[in-house]
């Protein structure tokens, strides 16, 4: 019977494209929905067949325009009634039921903090670390997500993990989940937030215990992201040339701060302009004026970036007055600067 | 079953007789109509229309999602197509057709009045949906918003797009739909010829 039952759910999963169920929940909430849609189906099959028997056997005939008046018997109209309306009550209770499972975390579930912003997802753990764009966990324990955003409303979907809350400024929501197994799942963002809600991804890495551990409490670094094709790719370095500390610095630094979320870095062209090649360019802006591009510019593009906008390009950059610190944006200028400057051969 | 039959009134043809489309035929006539009928046909063609807007919009966005990366727009104009096809087809077509097309022709017919209730304020709600489809249009032209129709904030308080004209536009298209509500809630319940002495 168990087999009979986990076959079914495979069938159903795999014909309705569905992804792998990798949490405790992901097979209740499949469950609820292969039920109902199975009985939606069969109902639906049902009337059209009705129907069709109805409109040939009582079609009209030549001659005869009155029909008979016709009322339901009292006991045929309670069946109907009482026998939807029981259907109708058990999906509620079983979807009920789940509702308040999912509601409720267990006692030891583990706290990760989670701050939805335009566009990107940060983590911070009470012990410590703080992670942007990818959440790690440990496989077969529950965590509880504390949801807040820093701008507007936002929502953490995982697919596999058959979870989604909204996050919302000014407030935490909070959601919780035991993955099964490790493996890497995508985040999503399920709740529109403007031009860069599409790429605003990020993945739930899930480690064995002990990875885990050995991460969280600073033994071993994470494991190496290997960006799935969902996720915006950040450049490797090792391609140009390396100018120090301070280049690599202000990669980290454009990570954390998301700029590569819009800018990218190689020169294909995105929601901002493309540091390749940026640092002392001679740049068109939005009023017709040309600028010069060096670090007073991008210095005031960063504090204040409406004021001037390059070109072609839209005006959806934020401010990072008082959010970045004069040492990280120096970062970020070597770091522009290294992308305009030719290899020199070593 | 009779083998003569009498000739049905309706056996003549059509056009002979007259109606509500050839009673009179002026533009004048159509434009300040007190006639429900009249007023209903107006409000099918307005909504047709923009149903036919609306789709524009949605082919448009179809087309941009054949390909996964940029097809033939970027993802700012992405935003305001999928936004003005929300708006248009939700209060531009979608709530107007219902009561106000088909409502306004047949419920005086389906409890044998001669008219609604009021029927001056019909005709003004139909004037009233030109304005906030106007006001709408007009947030279009300037670009449009960005937020989805559903215009959650923060975001939606956030964006530099054309987010008032369009509310502006949604507002007034409720206060047609209320007049609407109005005339055909005191139309059923005072005019139903079964009720009414």
């Amino acid at each position: 019977m168990k087999d009979f039952l986990e076959a079914l759910n495979a069938f159903y999963r795999i014909a309705l494209a569905l992804p792998e169920q990798a949490s405790t929940i992901a097979w209740k909430i499949d469950a609820l929905h292969f039920f109902e849609i199975t009985i939606m189906f069969a109902v639906a099959a049902l009337i059209a067949v009705v129907a069709a028997f109805y409109v040939i056997r009582f079609r009209r005939r030549t001659g005869n325009f009155a029909t008979p008046r016709v009322t339901a018997s009292i006991h045929g109209e309670l069946g109907l009634f009482g026998g939807l309306l029981g259907l109708f009550i058990l999906f509620w209770v079983i979807g009920f039921r789940q509702f308040t499972e999912m509601g409720l975390p267990p006692e030891d579930a583990l706290d990760v903090y989670v701050t939805a912003k335009q566009w990107m997802w940060k983590f911070s753990y009470p012990e410590g670390p703080a992670s942007v764009g990818v959440l790690y966990v440990p496989a077969g324990r529950p965590i509880r997500l504390n949801l807040t955003s820093r701008d507007v409303i936002h929502s953490f979907f995982v697919p596999e993990f058959r979870i989604k809350r909204d996050a919302v400024p000014g407030t935490y929501t909070s959601i919780w989940f035991e993955a099964l197994h490790p493996g890497r799942y995508p985040i999503l963002c399920t709740e529109f937030c403007g031009t860069g809600h599409s790429i605003m991804r990020g993945a739930v890495v899930v480690l064995r215990a002990e990875e885990y551990d050995a991460w969280i409490t600073g033994t071993a670094p994470a494991p190496p992201p290997r960006p799935t094709p969902l996720e915006p790719a950040i450049e490797t370095p090792g391609q140009l040339e390396d100018r120090g500390r301070l280049v690599e610095i202000g990669r980290e630094v454009a990570a954390r701060h998301g700029c590569t979320g819009c800018h990218t870095l190689d020169g294909s062209r995105h929601i901002g302009p493309t540091w390749l090649g940026l640092f002392h360019r001679s740049e068109r802006l939005e009023n017709g004026e040309r600028i010069f591009v060096n670090e007073a510019y991008i210095t005031r593009s960063m504090m204040d970036p409406q004021a001037e906008i390059v070109a072609g390009f839209p005006p959806v950059m934020p401010s990072y007055q008082g959010q970045i610190t004069p040492a990280e944006t120096a970062a970020i200028i070597e770091l522009m600067k290294s992308l305009s400057q030719p290899i020199r051969n070593p | 079953m009779s083998t003569t039959q009498t000739p049905h009134p309706a056996a003549a043809s059509p056009a002979a007789i007259r109606n509500y489309l050839n009673a009179e035929t002026t533009v004048r006539s159509w434009l300040f109509t007190t006639d429900h009928k009249r007023i209903g046909v107006m409000y099918l063609v307005a909504t047709i229309g923009a149903m036919m807007l609306g789709g524009i919009f949605a082919l448009l966005i179809r087309i941009e999602l054949l390909t996964p990366e940029r097809t033939i727009m970027d993802a700012m104009t992405y935003n305001r197509f999928f936004t003005l096809h929300g708006v248009i087809m939700v209060w531009l077509f979608m709530i107007p057709a219902i009561p106000s097309a088909f409502g306004n022709f047949l419920v005086p017919l389906m409890i044998g009045a001669r008219d609604v209730a009021f029927p001056r304020l019909n005709l003004a709600s139909f004037y009233v949906y030109l304005l906030g489809a106007a006001a709408v249009l007009a947030g279009a032209m300037a670009g449009g918003a960005d937020t989805g129709w559903t215009f959650y904030p923060p975001y939606s308080g956030q964006t530099p797009t054309a987010v008032v004209p369009i509310l502006a536009g949604v507002f007034i298209l409720g206060i047609s739909s209320t007049m609407t509500g109005i005339n055909l809630i005191v139309t059923t319940h005072t005019l139903d010829r079964k009720s009414v002495v």
